[in-house]
């Protein structure tokens, strides 16, 4: 396994640090003559993302280069991505044409539907840094309620073949619960970036989580009732336009000072959500700072500490957009 | 574009030596036990041992030093027993453990000389039964490695959940059906879980399980098991789980020998090497038998199929034949040769040696030292690997 993990990685840095080899310009290339908000991999014609003369092996890269592609050549990469346009090129079968696929964010030699670019592959369960399974708590909770059960019962039924099934059933409970509690379903997916500029969507709904609904306003759904109480909350993005429930970042950290003069400094998770239950005195102002020292400060004192109920997509009550890295 | 190439044989090289933890002897063969399901919890072979697997370990991997008194013989020693015998497990109940610890030397061409400690395996398993219900898990901790397999999520330092089952057992466990997260029935049960046989399959019994649902039979001359595989659901996203089947059939051929077959096919949406769409299989044959008690023969060999989405299907070819020769009792010298030409365009095969000691010197304790070599060709010339990995291991 080592093995497969340092080769993805190397094969990673590899392209990143070198992409398309003999072509490096041809990514940005593709972006720039099918309007894309993106460069596409290395890996839509060099299967694996290793690039160099002679690699172009897979499907999409040999229709490229049947229709006059030839490495370095810029010209004859706009060519042959016209062409492939024209001939409505299908090069997985899947019933949309390869330009298509590229301009939706698609694949052209995967199977149907599956996002460009491959994510980063995470490693265990119940809590991984963005693909976090959730509900591992209870699940581990109604094991130890299962075991104290058929313990109980078993007491009670002394020795015999009735203490046999109630262990019996107590090993089968617990090894399900534990399956359960162990490998809940990953409530974050990865996702094209016409979906979010992040790559990363929230799809686990309103299940607790304090990566949960990135973007959306926090303390606007917590005042239903449910979750815990913030003083502040909000998230963090990239990008100033990124669409509610998509990941952000936390590249840096915000920092709110109240008109009393105490500052707090709020750290965002791996979702960029971030917030706190400690009072502020209204109005306070508000900065985010990056480690290298850069900052982006609030044009104004504010009096809501809902971040998000005006930091949307396209931003409300004078907010530009996003809450955004300096 | 060849250097890059030979950049990346060194790394794959690099990472290959660096074995991690191992724990299944298919050369007991030797001792005319051609299954598993006698010594192990697990049927298909592995982990936990079973009381008479631990008296026959006892009785007959580790050395001697004196002579058993006469009558005596069929005894296994006190030390048999979990933790050397002090704690003793309920009938229902078995207990086990693993540590493993090892000193490694790699030298690859081109590419300065380490020397790394690795602490390979600190696993404790477990395993129930009660009325037709079996159950097995292990649980242990890893500084560094065996990532698949982790349970939490650091980037060292984890606990790792290798395997964890419930099953249900027919006709005095003939027959196991069970689900959970488990070794993939393919090929050998090495111990060299680096071998390119069981890496280039990824069967390895490192990290190499996965999710899914199995029936297994375990006959007195035919055992076997199909897995449904589900994926391993210890990474993420779904999008790097592989679904399929791995299966494999061995038929005792009097008491030392055996022969089998196994067979794997799986798919997944991004394949972790790659990160494209990949259908994989593996269909190979498998011989264990031993001449004589003192000289047992391990061998297998398989096709490996690829076929990436919007490349053309690719074949390749991995074989492992190792001789294990035990002239007393608990010390082994093992020679094993390896070939490996991957599924992919224009790969040339890569051969591989390893010369191995192994001396069972106490109860429950063994040391390993082994001398691998492996070649490996890129365009720009044959990189060789040399390492040398000595290992202490301790089993509870």
């Amino acid at each position: 396994m080592r093995v497969r993990v340092a080769m993805l990685m190397f094969f990673g840095v590899l392209a990143a640090a070198s992409p398309a080899g003999a072509s490096p310009a041809f990514p940005d290339a593709v972006r720039a003559r099918l309007g894309l908000s993106y460069a596409p991999p290395c890996a839509i014609c060099h299967e694996g993302g290793r690039g160099g003369a002679g690699t172009v092996t897979t499907r999409f890269g040999r229709a490229m280069m049947d229709r006059g592609l030839k490495g370095g050549d810029g010209a004859s990469l706009a060519a042959a991505l016209d062409a492939m346009a024209r001939d409505g090129v299908d090069s997985d079968h899947d019933g949309a044409s390869d330009v298509d696929e590229l301009r939706r964010g698609k694949d052209p030699n995967g199977a149907s539907g599956v996002a460009i670019g491959a994510p980063p592959i995470e490693y265990g369960c119940g809590g991984a840094t963005v693909a976090r399974a959730t509900g591992g708590g209870g699940g581990w909770l109604a094991a130890l309620l299962l075991a104290a059960h058929f313990t109980r019962r078993r007491r009670r039924s002394g020795t015999g073949r009735g203490s046999g099934r109630a262990r019996a059933a107590a090993i089968v409970a617990l090894g399900a619960a534990t399956l359960v509690a162990a490998c809940n379903p990953y409530e974050v997916s990865y996702v094209a970036p016409e979906v979010c500029q992040s790559g990363r969507l929230w799809t686990g709904g309103d299940s607790e989580s304090a990566d949960m609904n990135p973007g959306m306003a926090c303390i606007q759904c917590h005042s239903r009732g449910e979750g815990p109480t913030f003083t502040l909350a909000g998230t963090l993005y990239a990008a100033s336009d990124e669409k509610d429930r998509c990941a952000g970042s936390n590249a840096a950290v915000v920092y709110v000072q109240g008109a009393d003069g105490r500052t707090q400094k709020l750290v965002p998770n791996g979702m960029g959500n971030f917030s706190s239950k400690l009072s502020v005195a209204m109005p306070y102002t508000a900065w985010v700072q990056s480690a290298d020292g850069k900052v982006r400060r609030m044009a104004d004192p504010q009096s809501n500490g809902d971040c998000n109920a005006c930091h949307t997509q396209h931003g409300l009550n004078g907010a530009p957009g996003r809450v955004v890295l300096p | 574009m060849a250097a890059r190439l030979a950049v990346v044989a060194v790394f794959a090289l690099l990472v290959l030596a660096s074995a991690r933890e191992a724990r299944a002897y298919p050369w007991m063969v030797r001792h005319a036990y051609t299954g598993c399901a006698m010594c192990h919890a697990d049927p298909t072979g592995g982990g936990v041992l079973t009381e008479y697997g631990r008296a026959q370990g006892d009785l007959l991997l580790r050395t001697k030093y004196r002579k058993v008194p006469e009558g005596e013989e069929g005894e296994p020693s006190k030390t048999a027993g979990f933790l050397w015998g002090a704690l003793d497990t309920p009938e229902w109940l078995s207990l086990g453990g693993s540590v493993r610890s090892a000193l490694m030397r790699n030298a690859v061409t081109g590419v300065p000389a380490t020397n790394r400690w690795i602490h390979m395996e600190s696993d404790l398993r477990a395993f129930a039964k009660a009325s037709i219900f079996r159950a097995g898990a292990s649980l242990g901790y890893l500084h560094e490695g065996g990532r698949a397999a982790q349970v939490t999520t650091r980037a060292k330092d984890n606990l790792v959940g290798r395997h964890y089952w419930i099953g249900v057992a027919f006709k005095e466990d003939l027959w196991l059906v069970r689900a959970g997260r488990m070794n993939l029935p393919f090929g050998v049960r090495n111990v060299e879980h680096t071998l390119w046989v069981r890496s280039a399959t990824r069967t390895d019994i490192n990290d190499g399980q996965q999710h899914g649902a199995s029936v297994s039979y375990n006959g007195e001359k035919l055992r076997g098991e199909l897995m449904a595989v589900v994926g391993n659901y210890q990474i993420g996203p779904d999008d790097y789980r592989e679904r399929g089947w791995a299966g494999f059939t061995e038929y005792a051929l009097g008491d030392r020998w055996a022969i089998g077959a196994s067979t794997l096919g799986t798919w997944a949406l991004r394949d972790k090497a790659t990160g494209v769409t990949t259908h994989r299989e593996a269909h190979g044959l498998m011989l264990r038998g031993a001449p004589f008690e003192q000289l047992v023969l391990l061998g297998e060999a398989t096709v490996l199929v690829r076929a990436p989405a919007g490349t053309d299907t690719s074949y390749g070819f991995t074989s492992m034949l190792q001789a294990d020769w035990e002239p007393i009792q608990g010390v082994h010298f093992l020679i094993t040769g390896e070939t490996l030409k991957d599924a992919r365009e224009r790969s040339k095969t890569s051969l591989g040696g390893w010369l191995s000691a192994w001396w069972f010197f106490l109860p429950h304790v063994d040391a390993r030292i082994d001398a691998i070599v492996r070649n490996v060709p890129t365009p720009v010339g044959d990189i060789r690997a040399t390492t040398l990995l000595a290992q202490l291991h301790a089993y509870l």
